[in-house]
């Protein structure tokens, strides 16, 4: 399996398909972290944390981008015979683990400047290693999303672009009322970054448990659409 | 091998492809699939290979190797054939070195430098076949291999294909201009009117007139049922 996703992974950096979510993250990057975190220590670590807060949320849908685009530069042909190869179980599972690896990767990308920050400044591992897992978490969740916008099961890639970011606005616009519990609970997570360190820490692990089975119930759909598909 | 019962379809309320299939698919044998375009082979082919699983009914006893060469070999991949072929080899969990062995039976040695882009149509398609023969499979299909091949390829490639089934491999091959009529004891199905019958398809008929005077008439109308034709005196 490792191989499988090591051939995928190659494949999707040596296309220009990985490029634009780099690009965009950098973009996000540069806007958030355009000024300094914080003048004095206190100040430093609050913001920290904030902006680890705001980053799970905001980069969200350019993991879900990523996963797509790495599921969809495999040709047809070539997810067939990945398929006849591995099984359609190991075939689907490499994919997807393929599009979380790259998608962890952006999440240390984009948690690299508030770690270092924070670490810096005096915040304490206990509270930096569950911010750091919610962004992983928030990948996993995206990558499920990005896997159930591609080719694989949707085909017209202009339906596909509109059902990733429909399900994120959607997401977002849950977040605001009753049903927020149902959702990725990225609204919620910014505005507790926001309220300062303690609400956000306190908030952390029922955010990940929220996270975590949005990501399994969508993997799960996944799963269970792509056994009748090619 | 078996089929038991198979549909397919590729869309719920989408026309049946292929319905009340069964059939077995025989071991170290040769197998040649024929039938117009959009009979529905590459669909069969696909449900053989496990591609697609069936709408309806079973398949069992699939080999646990596995080779698969679609239609149209994929080439827009952002690999050399050598990067690529030793990824599937990787993958297969077979020696790289064997993609060296295969190349060099197919005369593709000089191109697996080549990226998959630029490959011409049949080159690409030999590649298509080297990554399905890897390893070694118990089960081989190939959806029209030998199109777009050279000369000394599509010339090699029955006896190829003889060699892996004497091995104890089944070779499955959709085939439409008759390349493996040169080969013994292919069997053959054919895929018509959703489902596929087994054996040759049933030649076609026509008519001939004979001229013969009417007090011998009866008698060479008995005479050529008594050897099979269907005679009849008008």
């Amino acid at each position: 399996m490792i191989a499988a996703i090591r051939f995928q992974l190659s494949g999707y950096a040596r296309s220009t398909r990985a490029l634009p979510p780099v690009l965009a993250l950098a973009l996000l990057l540069g806007i958030v972290f355009s000024g300094p975190l914080g003048g004095t220590p206190a100040e430093a670590r609050s913001g920290a944390l904030t902006a680890l807060g705001d980053l799970a949320a905001l980069y969200f849908p350019i993991c879900a981008w990523a996963a797509r685009g790495l599921l969809d530069t495999e040709p047809d042909a070539q997810r067939h015979i990945g398929v006849v190869t591995l099984g359609r179980w190991r075939a689907m599972a490499c994919g997807f683990a393929a599009a979380f690896v790259f998608n962890v990767c952006l999440a240390l990308i984009a948690g690299a400047v508030p770690l270092v920050e924070a670490a810096r400044s005096g915040v304490r591992a206990s509270q930096l290693l569950p911010a750091m897992a919610l962004l992983l978490l928030a990948a996993l969740a995206a990558t499920a999303l990005g896997a159930l916008a591609s080719r694989a099961l949707i085909p017209s890639p202009g339906r596909s672009v509109l059902v990733l970011l429909g399900v994120y606005v959607l997401d977002l616009l849950l977040g605001l009322g009753p049903l927020r519990v149902v959702t990725v609970p990225m609204i919620e997570w910014m505005g507790a970054a926001g309220r300062g360190p303690s609400a956000f820490t306190d908030a952390l692990p029922w955010f990940a448990l929220r996270t975590l089975a949005w990501a399994v119930l969508a993997t799960a759909l996944y799963a269970r659409l792509r056994r009748m598909r090619a | 091998m078996r089929f038991n019962q198979v549909a397919f379809r590729y869309r719920r309320r989408a026309p049946w492809v292929l319905r009340d299939v069964t059939l077995t698919v025989p071991r170290g044998r040769i197998i040649e699939v024929n039938g117009r375009n959009g009979a529905g082979k590459s669909t069969l082919l696909r449900l053989v290979a496990g591609v697609v699983p069936p709408v309806r009914g079973s398949v069992g006893d699939r080999p646990p190797s596995v080779g698969y060469a679609p239609e149209r070999f994929p080439a827009g991949q952002p690999f050399t054939a050598r990067a690529y072929l030793g990824h599937m080899a990787a993958v297969r969990g077979v020696p790289a070195a064997r993609v060296g062995e295969w190349a060099e039976r197919l005369g593709f040695t000089g191109l697996l430098d080549t990226r998959l882009p630029d490959l011409s149509k049949g080159s690409a398609h030999k590649a298509g076949l080297i990554q399905a023969l890897l390893a070694a499979p118990g089960l081989l299909v190939l959806d029209e291999p030998f199109a777009g091949l050279d000369a000394g390829t599509r010339a090699a490639l029955p006896a190829l294909l003889a060699e892996l089934a004497a091995e104890g491999s089944s070779v499955i091959v959709s085939d439409h201009q008759g390349d493996l009529r040169s080969v013994p004891g292919v069997v053959r199905w054919q895929v018509a009117d959703q489902t596929v019958h087994e054996g040759d398809p049933p030649e076609e008929q026509t008519v001939v007139e004979v001229i013969v005077a009417r007090s011998q008439a009866e008698d060479l109308v008995g005479r050529l049922k008594a050897d099979g034709y269907e005679a009849r005196l008008r």
